[in-house]
């Protein structure tokens, strides 16, 4: 680098003590031995000490170099991962969502609160400020824990923002905040039969919660159900409103897509707050509507009739006679009202008479009746996602005499979401869908089990849409929209054995547009009393069939069904059917 | 020689250890805003999961009904209040009559006392059934005037 000087020896006078080489005149050239090892000596500490500096700069350099490619990464995970724990929050639950995606539970960050009782001078002064900034604790058991050995209490979980602020200006020293994840229900009561609720810490416990609870808690894609929160406002509503005004105990209701097997509406009243489900009562949290098993009464008809007609037993045109009670052994079956002579099967289907369904069950046989209530689904307990699903209660051994009873829907208990599947069968052109909570997407419409022939369900169709003009569901008729269906009033069985005269289930099975179905409503009302409106009865026809009124009068606009146009006024003769009784030809209504 | 190539790598070193220096200030401070962003998109996932689910909460079905009886004096919508695009009646320009002479003949809702404002108004709405035949040379607007009686 730099550039070399030529270095001359150096050359000095001898000193008078140095060595005498030569003459007078004469240079002494200083012994190069002790000059150069001195140079030596120092040069090569030089070069040593040079090396160690170089060295260390080298590692100073590697340092940096570490420091500033490789090591800066791992500094940023470090504070990013910092940074997470101290703010990053996913919920470990997902939400569940009705089919348009309206949010019914879902998982929210919070705040809970602990303490730790060591740390704790003065348990009973803790314990009054904390109860004063937050009422709803119980001040004795809150004592008594903060009073306790221990290093952890939960004091309260999942509490506002407003008392987590609180509670914190209160500076109690051993109280602490903590990060929490608390399950939200914004509809409240509407959806918690279906939905369900969890615990404190997140499991679920009932309802849709407890059967999708692995599911849920593994992703975080909302899970999308089949109910429909507009229909479900409209049901609970309309069904509330009934049981107040026949004071009756409880209800339920399910709106069914007859095309996909889909529940839209799944309601059962009483109902309770899923975030307080402790403080509700059994009754309350008892779902009615995949829980309860009820003896159902005339809405069997359906049943009884479709099998009658679809196994070949009777047709259309056949008739039986109503005059006489049908005794058998100790039991006797009448009709609520008596009608006299001879009936064709639309007429007896029309006017519920129960005489006239037995005789046409019984032509069919027990062992039909036996298949195809069990092709209905009415007799094992249906595959349904709802953890609280009943087994229906069916006679054992099933004699001629439960056939008959069966016939009218006696002596036979199913749950109403059995019915309403059964139903959709009946109505859809004879296929039986697997109900189901879950939305199908478009095009994912199950195949169905055929149990009828599309030319009897379009038979009951027809008898149904005839129950509501003409029959005793009048009261059912939405103008527009061809509501069919069928009325079924059933005496409670009484503690004591036998029936009780007062206590009855009313209900309805009916489906819309009866020329071609989309939908089937089941209501059902427990124990109405007679009100001085209805004339002092609490019948179907009095109780459950006005209520499908009002709820199909709303639920068509939100669906976007337009009513038709009114009936042209000769319709009415294509209702006409010859019937032959014994010889006779004679038209029906 | 030496000197030059000596200062010149100086400088060099120089100029890159103050680039070097910059650099790594500037990644500090966007290492920074990064975090904060990533911190800011954290609590908005958060606040948003908790809007949505106060939005359902003040979106429920029953409240709205209930605020919009009491507030707007609405009711549900009744079936009769559904209608097909095709059942409604046939508006002059399905005849051949001229969009603007339709507008001017249409019929008017008869006038209220002290409201000539707002029959002027009604002209420029399109929802007629008769008026069609008038002469084409008359002045709608003098015509409708004269009819209405407006300014009289």
């Amino acid at each position: 680098m730099f550039r070399r000087k030529a270095v001359r020896p150096q050359v000095r006078p001898l000193v008078p003590c140095g060595q005498d080489v030569g003459g007078g005149r004469a240079w002494v050239i200083e012994s190069d031995d002790s000059r150069t090892d001195a140079l030596e000596t120092g040069r090569t500490r030089l070069v040593i000490a040079g090396l160690v500096f170089a060295m260390a700069f080298v590692v100073v350099a590697a340092r940096l170099v570490t420091l500033g490619l490789v090591q800066g990464d791992e500094g940023q995970d470090l504070v990013a991962a910092a940074q997470a724990a101290d703010t990053d929050w996913t919920p470990s639950r997902a939400p569940i969502v009705d089919r348009n995606g309206e949010l019914l539970a879902v998982s929210l960050p919070g705040a809970s609160i602990y303490a730790n009782p060591h740390e704790i001078r003065d348990p009973e002064m803790a314990a009054q400020a904390i109860a004063s900034v937050a009422p709803n604790l119980d001040l004795e058991r809150l004592r008594s824990h903060l009073a306790r050995d221990g290093s952890f209490i939960w004091v309260d979980r999942c509490i506002s923002p407003r008392r987590t602020a609180a509670i914190n200006a209160l500076g109690l020293p051993g109280v602490y905040i903590k990060q929490d994840e608390c399950r939200a229900y914004p509809q409240g009561a509407l959806t918690s039969q279906v939905v369900g609720f969890t615990d404190i810490d997140g499991r679920g416990l009932e309802g849709m919660e407890r059967s999708f609870d692995e599911v849920l808690r593994g992703r975080s894609k909302p899970l999308r159900l089949s109910i429909d929160l507009r229909l479900q406002t409209v049901l609970a509503e309309e069904l509330g409103s009934t049981i107040t005004e026949f004071s009756a105990i409880g209800g339920a209701g399910v709106i069914m897509d007859v095309r996909s097997g889909e529940v839209l509406s799944l309601v059962s009243l009483p109902t309770y707050d899923p975030l307080a489900p402790a403080l509700s009562s059994e009754e309350a949290r008892f779902n009615r509507a995949t829980l309860g098993v009820y003896e159902m009464g005339s809405v069997f008809k359906i049943f009884s009739t479709a099998l009658s007609l679809d196994s070949g037993a009777v047709s259309l045109r056949d008739g039986f006679n109503l005059s006489n009670p049908i005794r058998v052994g100790r039991f006797t079956i009448s009709d609520f009202h008596m009608e006299h002579g001879w009936h064709a099967i639309p007429d007896i289907f029309r006017v519920s008479s129960n005489i006239g369904t037995v005789q046409m069950a019984m032509t069919a046989g027990t062992p039909t009746i036996q298949d195809y209530f069990g092709r209905f689904g009415l007799l094992r307990q249906p595959a349904f996602e709802l953890p609280e699903v009943a087994q229906p209660l069916v006679p054992s051994p099933w004699r001629d005499i439960n056939s008959m009873t069966a016939a009218y829907g006696h002596g036979i208990a199913v749950t109403p979401l059995q019915v309403a599947r059964a139903v959709s069968a009946v109505v859809n052109g004879g296929e039986m869908l697997p109900a189901t909570l879950l939305a199908r997407g478009p095009g994912e419409d199950p195949l169905g089990q055929r149990v009828i022939s599309k030319d009897t369900s379009d038979k009951l169709r027809w008898l149904m849409r005839l129950v509501v003009e003409s029959g005793t569901g009048r009261s059912a008729d939405a103008p527009g929209y061809l509501v069919g269906g069928k009325t079924g009033t059933a005496d409670k069985l009484s503690p004591h054995g036998g029936y009780m005269r007062n206590k009855r289930i009313a209900s309805f099975a009916g489906a819309f547009p009866m020329d071609d179905p989309r939908y089937v409503i089941f209501v059902m009302v427990d124990e109405p009393k007679p009100t001085a409106k209805t004339y002092g009865y609490a019948t179907a026809g009095w109780v459950a069939a006005p209520m499908v009124r009002r709820v199909v009068e709303r639920l068509a606009p939100i669906i976007g069904l337009p009513p038709r146009a009114p009936e042209p006024a000769n319709r009415k003769d294509q209702n006409l059917i010859p019937v032959s009784m014994r010889g006779t030809d004679l038209a029906v209504r | 020689m030496n000197r030059i190539v000596f200062l010149v790598l100086f400088v060099t070193a120089a100029v890159i250890a103050g680039v070097m220096f910059q650099v790594k200030q500037e990644v500090i401070s966007l290492e920074a805003d990064l975090g904060d962003l990533n911190r800011g998109i954290e609590n908005d996932k958060e606040a948003i999961v908790v809007l949505q689910a106060e939005w359902s909460f003040l979106s429920r079905p029953q409240r709205i009904a209930d605020l919009a009886r009491r507030h707007l004096g609405m009711a549900p919508l009744p079936p009769q209040a559904m209608a097909a695009v095709t059942r409604l009646a046939p508006r002059p320009e399905d005849f051949g009559v001229l969009p603007e002479v339709a507008a001017a003949t249409q019929p008017m809702p008869r006038r209220r006392p002290g409201d000539d404002a707002a029959v002027v108004a009604v002209v420029q709405t399109a929802d007629a059934d008769t008026g069609i035949g008038r002469p084409a040379g008359a002045d709608p607007i003098a015509a409708l005037i004269a009819q209405q009686g407006i300014g009289q």
